[in-house]
């Protein structure tokens, strides 16, 4: 069936090492954006459930700018904006920083619920022991949203590896671009994305299975 | 920084854009009905508890849920010739598109039919409802208000992942505009131009299920449509 493609060699082991290491790439973009995606979703949740009607119509405006553009369009964006005010960066943060954004605004969607279901009589009742604002947040409100707040966590954390396969296309060699290089020797595109797949698929799977997992553990 | 911003090229091409634009409300449409129904009948054939059949659904939806779009795109788009099923890039987009929207539909859907306790039919009809009634008031409704907020943020996901079709070039928006930015390398302004297209597009629909949702599906649903703004704009 392959006479009509021209291919240089076949797939070998040396490619499926390469995916592997590949692979690595995309673990360390992912776990580069979760953490800065969480400093910044903390903040933007705190916004989204605070009183003040400006700091929530902001950040409202910023969850859904974030969430309302495609994130191959806010990786375009991201990679010809840097470009243009020449500011050089190593290729992992600049491949990550569209991510943080993306992953901070859905971040702090899901803080701002978990936030808002707290029940009211814990900050009243924090008010009339005497807590200031900021250590009812840190003493009482924090521990309990952290809590319930790792599972959908997990969940953005999935969504966003699934996300990092189209950092690909301005070119970062990540899983799914090493994939496209092989790909381009070998001409074989069902057994390298079969791969692909596969190894997307195990980390996603663990990672989801874990969240399920936890969910039970958690349960307040 | 001795760039100059030039959005004319947009201005230029603006129709060209347009029909991009349109193209990809057009793709994005045909295939949430799609995957929709596709999910729903998957999801009326788990709820049957035929053993292979569940498992076989069960698998779907996992790969699904599991894998990135791009990959599944890849592989629908590349692989298909290889077994001698020649596919353009369109259809090729709508087929993967409504593939990934199934696989999510028919977990939200299911989990919109096990939010319905048989206690409940039960109960409306010991108040006498007609048949009718029964599905409209004790099975419809409350399993709309459980699904409603995943099924619209999931018909958005839709619409933004139309983008990721430019990768097999098919002719939507994004890759309408990566193309017209080989005439003269002004990238940035195109991008950030049609980025403002996806937003109004996809804030429209947020605004139109949470209007229906609002309207039809909630306990406040008498009040006024100002308190109704007041919950889009602040939220």
């Amino acid at each position: 069936m392959n006479n009509q493609f021209y291919t240089a060699r076949d797939l070998n082991f040396g490619d499926i090492i390469f995916m592997l290491k590949a692979s690595l790439t995309t673990i360390e973009l992912t776990i580069i954006a979760i953490a800065g995606g969480m400093l910044l979703g903390v903040l933007v949740g705190i916004g989204r459930s605070s009183s003040n009607v400006i700091l929530r119509v902001i950040t409202k405006m910023y969850v859904e700018l974030f969430r309302g553009i495609p994130i191959l369009l806010q990786i375009f964006i991201f990679y010809y904006g840097l470009k243009i005010f020449n500011v050089k960066l190593p290729a992992l943060f600049s491949a990550s920083i569209s991510f943080i954004f993306n992953v901070s605004a859905n971040i702090g969607e899901t803080l701002k619920g978990i936030i808002l279901s707290i029940p009211k009589n814990q900050w009243e009742s924090s008010t009339s022991l005497g807590f200031s604002k900021f250590s009812q947040l840190w003493y009482i409100i924090m521990p309990q949203v952290i809590r319930s707040a790792i599972p959908p966590s997990i969940g953005i954390m999935v969504g966003l590896i699934k996300d990092t396969s189209l950092a690909s296309i301005v070119g970062f060699v990540e899983l799914t671009r090493a994939g496209g290089l092989i790909m381009s020797v070998t001409m074989d595109p069902f057994k390298i994305y079969l791969i692909i797949a596969i190894i997307y698929f195990i980390i996603c799977f663990f990672l989801t299975q874990s969240s399920r997992w936890l969910e039970k553990k958690l349960i307040i | 920084m001795n760039y100059q911003f030039d959005f004319s090229i947009v201005s230029i091409n603006l129709s060209i854009l347009l029909q991009g634009a349109a193209n990809s409300i057009i793709i994005s449409l045909v295939s949430i009905v799609l995957g929709f129904s596709l999910g729903l009948i998957f999801a009326l054939l788990r709820s049957l508890n035929i053993k292979a059949i569940k498992y076989f659904i069960i698998c779907y939806v996992e790969l699904i849920r599991n894998t990135p779009f791009i990959v599944q795109l890849f592989i629908i788009y590349y692989v298909l010739p290889r077994i001698g099923i020649y596919v353009d890039a369109y259809p090729a987009g709508i087929i993967a598109l409504s593939l990934n929207c199934a696989g999510y539909a028919t977990e939200i859907l299911r989990a919109g039919i096990e939010s319905i306790h048989e206690s409940q039919i039960e109960a409306a009809r010991s108040l006498g409802m007609t048949y009718f009634q029964i599905f409209r008031y004790a099975i419809l409704k409350p399993a709309l208000i459980t699904i409603f907020p995943s099924l619209s943020s999931l018909f958005i996901t839709i619409l933004l992942g139309s983008s990721v079709l430019s990768a097999i070039s098919t002719p939507e928006l994004t890759s309408i505009a990566y193309s017209i930015t080989a005439y003269k390398y002004r990238h940035f302004e195109i991008f950030s131009f049609i980025a403002v297209f996806y937003l109004i597009m996809s804030n429209t629909l947020s605004i139109i299920f949470k209007y229906l949702e609002f309207r039809f599906l909630s306990i406040e649903g008498k009040q006024s449509i100002l308190k109704f703004f007041k919950n889009v704009l602040i939220g």
